[in-house]
This record gives structure tokens, sequence and C-alpha cells, in this order.
């Protein structure tokens, strides 16, 4: 009950400040008066929950604690940590085999709960391993995502929204890569409601590199908001970001990226790209590209820009005939095709495509 | 087919064509010729409907129908192709594709049902034989680091595609050499028909050697000044445009 008390607090307070800049936390959140579990399957089977670690009296305890910081300051980072903690106090945990591809589903279905879920994903040193971890909310998810990547191990991971009538939508990544390992990232949102990704990303060995890309378009009054955190705290690792979006109608997206070199990541390579398209004259885009270097031998680049649909491609296709909704909606698939072009798996490039061009391409 | 009447248009508030009247009919082959700023490719880009220039009078009719009341892709379906001067590039849009929404844009248009695939790259291979792209080209991105020739050829290889009633050649021949205009050219020649009719913008009388014109306009500050037979071409390319000017101070 106390739990109950402290989450509705924390759900009528109106998070302001920096790290929320560009999601409207309270929105977000809006009508859901308590969390309970999302599901979560693998390979369309329920994934086993693990037990809480503490006993719950000392889980209620440590809470109550947090929640008085987090009322304190709703904006604080740790509000949705709270919030998961609350919810579940279990989560699931995945060893990825070598080898092989493991298809994970969150769903949070209708009603007026935070749906949460916690997962944490573990892939071995020297394995090779691929996830595509499919996201969908009818209501409100909260996830959060723990990925290790072992020495000289590498994951490629696709986290995608495709669903058409997806609702609130919030994951929370961290990934902590080991030596000589190699991630490959994808966040795909196709016009949720609301969807904000945070992605923290951490090197702590040589020779690492993280590809880290991120594609979106929302439409309608839609957010999507993207926030990135590189850590580069070892040397001679390298990492790079690209991250595409298409706004239409009165929709909105932001990006938000920081690359922080610490002062032993020596020879880090790593850069940061952010293009947002505005699709129509009221749409909007923001973006925050960030880099904060504390090593002096460094390569590290930023570049953040928001354009227009070209009009001499958009005249130039439509004096072939091709009428405008459609000619918008090629140059708007062609702008982000760039980054569909970086997922590794077919099967998720060609249902992407297939969303973005409204046409099935499977035949050509 | 074509009949344009007293048309005025302006782009930027600036008057480009003040008073344009012709009129052309199936199987004509017309060329407009005229010193750089006379109007030739407004001319083009206001048949076309491009969105840049605003029409203050006049009228222009294809077939019969107020072809200044459609929209870009409803003139284009209606038969209006435009060879541009300077093909646009779209990266991230396969030939293919566009080309399959441009066909397929038509046929709805026309109450037809979409192409399958199949007949499609029937359709596709077919035209690329006749003329003579490189079959590689339709595999790129539309117009994406094509060379200039590879671009004019490219755009016959649409006109071909989408079999236009009024084809309108905007300066095909800059930036071809000999090779590719003969080429680009021959294509025109080829997809000629008793039904179509084209017109043809230049500067130089060397594309008309190809392409042989019934008719041979001026157009001089906006408004058409002259008209002859294809011998004209022989005597600008000797005299130049001074002559005309002269006489048409304005």
């Amino acid at each position: 009950m106390q739990q109950r008390n402290h989450l509705k607090q924390i759900l009528e307070a109106t998070p302001k400040g920096e790290h929320f800049l560009y999601t409207d936390m309270a929105q977000a959140l809006a009508g859901l008066s308590s969390a309970r579990p999302a599901a979560i399957t693998l390979a369309g089977k329920p994934l086993p929950l693990e037990e809480p670690e503490a006993d719950n009296e000392t889980r209620l305890a440590t809470l109550d604690a947090i929640a008085d910081t987090v009322v304190a300051d709703p904006a604080s980072p740790l509000y949705l940590d709270f919030l998961a903690n609350a919810a579940t106090p279990s989560g699931a945990r995945l060893t990825l085999a070598a080898g092989t591809r493991a298809d994970i589903a969150v769903h949070a279905p209708e009603g007026d709960d935070l749906r949460v879920q916690r997962l944490v994903v573990d892939v071995p040193s020297l394995a090779s391993a691929d996830a595509v971890l499919r996201i969908s909310s009818r209501s409100a998810l909260l996830l959060q995502l723990k990925v290790n990547i072992g020495q000289g191990a590498s994951l490629r991971l696709v986290v995608l929204q495709d669903g058409l009538d997806d609702k609130r939508i919030l994951t929370r990544t961290t990934v902590d890569l080991q030596a000589h390992s190699r991630a490959e990232l994808t966040y795909v949102n196709l016009d949720p409601q609301l969807a904000r990704n945070e992605v923290k990303c951490a090197i702590h060995g040589a020779g690492a590199d993280l590809r880290l890309n991120g594609l979106y378009v929302v439409a309608a009054d839609h957010t999507v908001d993207n926030e990135t955190l590189v850590e580069h705290h070892a040397g001679h690792s390298s990492s790079s970001q690209l991250f595409k979006g298409i706004a239409h109608d009165n929709a909105r997206m932001a990006f938000g990226g920081l690359i922080l070199v610490k002062p032993d990541a020596q020879k880090t390579s790593a850069e940061q790209t952010n293009r947002h398209m505005l699709a129509s004259t009221t749409a909007r885009a923001f973006a925050k590209p960030q880099l904060e270097i504390y090593a002096d031998d460094v390569k590290c680049s930023h570049g953040a820009t928001t354009g227009q649909i070209d009009p001499a491609q958009l005249f130039y296709m439509r004096q072939r005939g091709i009428d405008e909704a459609t000619a918008r909606r090629l140059l708007a698939a062609a702008f982000v095709g760039e980054v569909v072009d970086t997922i590794p798996f077919e099967d998720v490039k060609t249902s992407i495509r297939s969303r973005l061009t409204g046409q099935d391409e499977a035949s050509l | 087919m074509l009949s344009i009447k007293d048309l005025h248009a302006t782009v930027d508030n600036k008057e480009i064509l003040r008073g344009i009247n012709l009129e052309v009919k199936p199987g004509e082959t017309h060329a407009i010729m005229g010193p750089n700023g006379s109007g030739k490719s407004t001319l083009s880009a206001v048949l076309a409907g491009n969105p840049a220039y605003t029409v203050t009078a006049g009228s222009v009719t294809l077939n019969g129908k107020d072809l200044l009341a459609m929209k870009p892709e409803d003139r284009a379906n209606e038969g209006v192709f435009l060879s541009f001067q300077y093909p646009v590039e779209i990266p991230g849009v396969s030939m293919a594709n566009f080309m399959k929404a441009a066909v397929n844009g038509k046929r709805k248009y026309q109450g037809l049902d979409p192409l399958s695939a199949s007949d499609f790259l029937k359709l596709m291979n077919e035209k690329k034989k006749l003329v003579e792209i490189d079959s590689k080209l339709t595999n790129r991105a539309v117009n994406e680091g094509f060379s200039g020739g590879e671009k004019k050829k490219n755009e016959i290889f649409q006109m071909a595609m989408l079999q236009p009633c009024l084809r309108i050649l905007d300066e095909t021949d800059s930036g071809l050499d000999i090779d590719a205009l003969r080429i680009v050219a021959n294509g025109v020649n080829k997809l000629k028909t008793p039904e179509n009719a084209t017109i043809v913008i230049t500067h130089y009388q060397r594309l008309l050697d190809y392409i042989v014109p019934d008719f041979i306009h001026i157009l001089y500050h906006g408004r058409i000044v002259m008209t002859a037979d294809k011998s004209l071409a022989l005597d600008l390319e000797k005299r130049g445009y001074d002559w005309i000017k002269e006489q048409f101070p304005d």
C-alpha cells in the first residue's frame, strides 16, 4: 500500500528539467494507476523470471528511501528506476548462445497500469549472437534492458517497435562492452504515440567497437525521443552513432547524444550523426549533440542537421506521374534507408521497408 | 493536341512569359530556340506544372482538357513528359521502385490494375534494349552518380516506359558528347508515333540534325517572335540572335 502511494505521488508529479526536456513525462504516464509486470516471451514462450535478490521488507524499505529523493526531485533519472523496482522485484535473464538469434517480445496489454519489465542479456566471452527485441504497447510500457557483452564477444541487436497502434513506450538500456567486443544496436520506432529510448553504452576495454543506430518516423501529434550516452573508459576503442528521423503532421522528434571520453581512453575514435527531416511545416525537431572529452589524443566528431523534403526531387517524381503522397512517402523512406541498410537481419529489413514505402518490395 | 493561348507566367514576381501562343498537332515536332533568358525553360516548367512558377493569364489545353487546372502528376498521367535539362538525383530510391511507382501511378489514373512484378520487369527489359541504356543503370538509385550522358539516356528510358503523348525535351543536348547525343536522339525518334508530338527546346542547331523539326519558333523576351521551317536553325547558327534582338527591341 505504501508502495502504491509513492507511485501515485510520482505519477502525479510533472517532471521538469533537462533530463526530460523533450518528453513530457506527466503526459507519458497520465492516467496510470499502478504498475504491473509486462509480458515477456522468447520465441513465443514466456520467459521465466528470476527471484528477487533481497527479501521484500528490505526492498520496500529501499524503495521508500529512493521514493523520498525522487519525489523531492521528480525530474531525477532515478524516477524510472524507482518505478521499475516498485513494480517488478524480479526480471528475466537470458544468456545468448553463440551463433544463435533470440527473438524476444515484450508486450504491454490494454489497461490503465504501467507495464514494467526488466531484462538482462548476457553475451559470453568470444560468443557471437543476434537478438531481435520486439516491443509493443497498448497502454504504457517501461522496459529496463541491461546488456553485458563479454571479452571478444559480439552482439547484433535490433530493438523494434513497428506496430500500427502502439501507445506509450519507455526503454532504458545500459550496455557494457568488455575488451575487443563488438555491438551493433539499432532502435526502430515506427510512429508510436510516444516513445523514449534512453541508451547508455559504456566501453570498458581496449579494442571494443560500438555501432549505435536509430530510425524513427512520427506522425499525427506523436513523439519519439532518443537519448544516448556513449562512455569510453578505455583507450583504442571506437564508437559510431547514426540516428535519422522523419516527422510528419504535428509530430515531434528529438535526439540528444553525449559522447564522454574519460582521461584513460586515449586513441578513442568516436562519431555521432543525427539527421532529421521535417515532412510538414508544423512538425518539430530537436537535437542536442554533445561531446565531453577528457583525453588529449582522440578523434571525435558530431553532426546534426534538420532539413526538409527537396522540392526539386518531389517535382521530378510528380512529373513522372507519382502522386504527391506516394512521392513524399518514397522520399521519406529513402531518407531513413541509410539506417535500414545497416540492419543485419533480412526479415526485419524487409518488413521495415514495406512499412515505410507502403508497397510490398519482396516482389522486386 | 496542345493549345497554348496568351500564356503569361511569373517566377518570384518577375514576368518571364508574356503572351505565348502555340498550337501543336499530333505527329508534329516543334523546336523552340532563343537566346539565354528568353523563357524557354520557363515554358517547359509551366507546362509540366512546376509549383515554383505562377501562371498569371492565358490558357493551355491538352486534348481539350484544361492543363493548368491539373496537378503535375495528373498532367503527367494525361501524357505530358518533361525531359529535364538537369535530371534530379534521388539517392535511396531505386530506379526499379521509382519506375514501378510511375507506371502504376499512370495505370491507377487510367483505372487499370497495377502491373505484376514479372510484367513490369519484362517491360523494363524491353524498353532498356530499345533506348540502348546500360542494364546496370536501372539497378542504381535514380540518377545518383550518373554521368551527364547517363542522366539524359535515363530520361529517354523513362519516356519509353511511360509512352507520353506530349514530349518536351528541355535542353536535352546540354552536357552530351556526340555519341550520347546520337543515342538520345535515336531514342526520341524511335519512340515517335503519328499520335505523339514533340517540343524540343535547344540553343543549338546540332540536335536538330538528329531530331528534325517541322517548325522552329524563336522565343524572345517571353514571346514567340518568329516561326519558320527547319532552315531557320542554320541561319541562326551563322548569324546568331542579334538580328532578331534588333528587330524586337523591348
